[in-house]
């Protein structure tokens, strides 16, 4: 098969976002040794989900700021931990929830610990608008990368469906017992990019080890037309 | 949910009616209440009680069978009712009988209770006074009072008023902010989060760009925040309900399943029309590649990190 482009899961349009040394990297690799010589596509439910990891985590980063500010109690000696540990107990201990959210705490340890020791909710508002400009950049970038804006011409495929169920009921039943949901409707818009387009085949580039790029090989089976690419490779 | 013991409910309402002070006249949602208030000191398996059932809506918790034992005693004459400007029903005692109950133990607590509820129930205060200091103390989330008593009125004063008299666009922000961090964590609530979350987006956009001269399409960014917490109410019924009403929530499901796609659409046209007015998204002359990607202290960059891998978990 020959893939005349790469189509971009979440993570990698959303390390793209990011300019800095522990996510430049690999991104950067990526695009050196393979994507900007090639065209590269993503659908809109990939916009569509960057959006919204970019709207879980500042949900997320909101709950603990009001957390903090209404329920912590507060002693004389409090770190930046107790905070920590204060916003990883009301997330229920859950890693995969409040792992993002303690960095950053980390990132905004004095304007979290300043809201264990204060009533005043003009300092919840200005952590509040720390929180918002945060998360408006990065939903910013996703916004522009879609409407071609930036160095990088990431085509947007309008194409996809609102469901693979009965278009490709046999490759939907099976790649619904391997992924979630969301993965196994990425998987199927980079198909159906190939089906509806004079494409000959699509990599699908990302960086998601654990659940697409370990199962390549049943992937790659079940979807003609799309090969697995797994970014890490590149680094 | 099966059909409500009318005889002994009209019986009752007709009791509220006669409780109150004054020339009563009461509302439709001050009668849901009262009756919800009433069955709360009733003991468990008091008939009456086991006859109210109430499940948690817009304003509160909502009993079918306070509702059609209304329609039924307005059609029979009990109670008298009349339609208010804003299509709600006020009712006041008719010229009818209520029917005869057997006036045992139970029924007898059921007068006393609605005796006390309406002795200390403030029906001529403001609406959401009593809502919040009776009702609302019962809410089984705390976004419940925030979003209802805090973010609506604000938005609504917002778009009603000609300047910024008492809610500035920064505040609004707030309290959208502030209510998003409230919303409830269940898994029940994933699909709603997501919507309440896309329209705190679009709002904070839409709110950076009003000035106070100028607030265009401000009617649908209050409409959407009615709309948004219309959908957190089918969602809360779903979940917050007495075994009654299991018969419905097929029903209700398939309601909420079709308000969800109506919100969805008012969202991407909301986004459209800000696109169209505003210029959202345009790169400031002469920037490059790097104008898209944030750099490390962002903040974004930090949660990016942990994200890099597998960001699709809820």
């Amino acid at each position: 098969m020959t893939e005349t482009g790469d189509f971009w899961d979440t993570n990698l349009l959303l390390g793209y976002t990011v300019d800095w040394d522990r996510l430049g990297p690999p991104v950067d690799a990526y695009l050196q040794l393979r994507g900007s010589h090639r065209e590269t596509i993503a659908s809109t439910r990939v916009f569509e989900e960057a959006r919204r990891v970019v709207e879980k985590q500042r949900r997320r980063a909101r709950t603990a700021a009001d957390r903090v500010f209404e329920q912590f109690d507060a002693g004389r000696h409090d770190t930046v931990d107790d905070v920590k540990d204060f916003v990883c107990a009301e997330f229920a201990d859950d890693w995969g929830k409040v792992g993002p959210v303690l960095d950053y705490i980390d990132h905004h340890d004095s304007a979290f610990l300043g809201l264990t020791e204060t009533d005043s909710e003009r300092v919840l508002q200005s952590t509040f608008e720390e929180i918002t400009d945060d998360f408006a950049e990065p939903d910013d970038s996703v916004q522009r990368l879609r409407r071609g804006g930036g160095a990088l011409a990431l085509e947007q495929f309008t194409g996809g469906l609102d469901s693979y169920r009965s278009e490709y009921a046999a490759r939907y039943d099976k790649l619904d017992g391997l992924l979630d949901d969301t993965d196994r409707d990425l998987l199927l818009d980079s198909h159906h990019a190939v089906a509806v387009t004079e494409r000959s085949g699509l990599g699908f580039a990302t960086f998601d080890r654990g659940d697409i790029a370990d199962n390549d090989e049943a992937i790659e089976a079940c979807l003609d037309g799309v090969s697995v690419v797994d970014c890490w490779q590149f680094s | 949910m099966q059909a409500p013991d009318s005889d002994l409910l009209t019986h009752l309402a007709d009791h509220v009616l006669r409780a109150l002070p004054g020339d009563p006249e009461l509302t439709y949602i001050d009668a849901q209440k009262i009756l919800y208030l009433t069955q709360k000191r009733l003991d468990s398996e008091n008939r009456v009680a086991a006859a109210l059932p109430f499940y948690w809506y817009l304003h509160g918790p909502m009993s079918k069978a306070v509702s059609y034992t209304l329609r039924d005693a307005k059609h029979s004459g009990v109670v008298d009712g009349r339609t208010t400007a804003t299509g709600g029903q006020v009712y006041t005692p008719g010229s009818a009988d209520p029917p005869a109950v057997d006036r045992d133990e139970d029924v007898v607590a059921a007068e006393r209770a609605v005796e006390a509820v309406v002795a200390e129930y403030d029906v001529f205060g403001e609406l959401d006074e009593r809502l919040r200091e009776e009702i609302y103390v019962d809410a089984p989330y705390e976004f419940q009072q925030y979003y209802k008593f805090e973010l609506l009125p604000a938005v609504e004063a917002f778009a009603r008023e000609p300047y910024y008299l008492t809610h500035t666009p920064e505040e609004i922000q707030f309290r959208l902010a502030r209510a998003e961090g409230k919303a409830p964590t269940d898994e029940a609530f994933a699909e709603w989060r997501r919507r309440l979350s896309r329209f705190v987006t679009l709002a904070e956009t839409y709110l950076e760009t009003v000035d106070e001269s100028e607030k265009p399409v401000v009617e649908t960014f209050e409409r959407l925040a009615e709309d948004v917490w219309e959908l957190f109410a089918k969602q809360l019924r779903i979940e917050e309900h007495d075994a009654a009403y299991a018969d419905d929530v097929d029903d209700w499901k398939l309601e909420y399943d079709n308000s969800q796609q109506s919100l969805d659409d008012s969202l991407r046209r909301f986004e459209a029309t800000l696109e169209e007015q505003f210029d959202l998204y345009d790169a400031p002359d002469g920037r490059d590649e790097q104008s898209v990607r944030t750099p490390e202290e962002s903040g974004w960059g930090t949660v990016a990190d942990s994200l890099l891998e597998g960001p699709h978990r809820d």
